[in-house]
């Protein structure tokens, strides 16, 4: 009974309805990638703390960042990748570990890592804000203001590229072998809520 | 004056009737739509008639049955619809509403 009148005899005539299908999507499985090559930046070090920028590029926006981070700059010589490692470097940030390709069906994510040591480093620009989880940013927005490097300048066309997406977002990643977790939890100072909850099994009262 | 609809050019047809409904691809720009069974058979009508011999053909096919799908504005509603996904197209144009209460 292939029919819709023979259909609709039987089962009743429901008010119409037609609507857009989702449809699932090939594609070859993203890009190819068949020959990597090992940066030429000096080693990312051992910052416990990863930050990281992440937006959505469609594939010619790729292929122009690609471009920008291995063309050396015109005066310097310098490719930029290796101008914002120094740069985090020279600045007591970190270290700028790279950007990636999210590698899949249909993606094109950009992430941008950068190492980040919060405790261990001083900062001409901002000494007291190193000692906090919050840091990265205004370190970074510090060297952002550096209008002679060549670093910052990069630094800034990735942040532009960055900011300009409706898709951006960042995120802190913390090398949790290397926190002390239950301490930094149990301490009443730093975490009211969750020290009562882990000594008492009962969450706090929140004071009115 | 009445409206003639036909099926827009390359529209191809799944029925799928054991989940009571009706797939339809649209090439350009390529599109699958999902049209329930009364949606499936105005599309089914849209051979190039006129507007009222389809709401004449489709009223007698729901009449018996009954349901949502008889009622006045639902051959209306049913056109538009696929009018708007690309599935019909008219070539004189005219005011539905007008015409389908006419025929009935």
């Amino acid at each position: 009974m292939t029919n819709p009148r023979d259909l609709i005899r039987s089962r009743g005539a429901p008010m119409p309805l037609a609507r857009p299908m989702p449809t699932e999507i090939r594609s070859d499985g993203g890009l190819m990638i068949s020959l990597l090559q090992a940066p030429y930046w000096a080693g990312p070090g051992t910052n416990p703390v990863l930050a990281e920028w992440t937006w959505h590029l469609p594939l010619q926006g790729l292929i122009d960042l690609r471009n920008f981070l291995v063309t050396p700059d015109p005066e310097t010589g310098i490719q930029p990748e290796a101008a914002i490692d120094a740069a985090l470097k020279g600045h007591g940030i970190g270290s700028y570990i790279g950007t990636f390709v999210t590698q899949g069906a249909n993606l094109s994510q950009v992430r941008v890592l950068f190492g980040h040591a919060p405790k261990a480093m001083t900062n001409a620009y901002a000494p007291k804000a190193a000692t906090d989880p919050g840091s990265f940013n205004r370190l970074i927005y510090a060297l952002l203001q550096d209008r002679d490097s060549q670093g910052s300048r990069n630094l800034r066309y990735l942040r532009k590229l960055w900011s300009e997406s409706a898709t951006r977002a960042e995120v802190r990643l913390i090398m949790l072998s290397q926190v002390d977790l239950a301490g930094e939890l149990n301490d009443p100072e730093n975490s009211p809520f969750s020290a009562d909850l882990l000594s008492t099994g009962k969450p706090v009262e929140t004071p009115l | 004056m009445a409206t003639i609809w036909s099926a827009s050019p390359g529209v191809r047809l799944r029925p799928i009737p054991e989940q009571e409904c009706c797939l339809a691809y649209v090439p350009r720009p390529p599109a699958l739509h999902g049209l329930n069974l009364t949606s499936w058979l105005v599309l089914s009508l849209c051979d190039g008639r006129t507007q009222p011999a389809i709401a004449e053909d489709y009223f007698a096919a729901v009449a018996e049955s009954g349901g949502p799908g008889a009622t006045a504005g639902a051959l209306d509603s049913a056109l538009i619809q696929l009018e708007a996904l690309g599935l019909i197209t008219r070539t004189v144009d005219a005011p539905i509403t007008k015409t389908c209460k006419e025929a009935q």
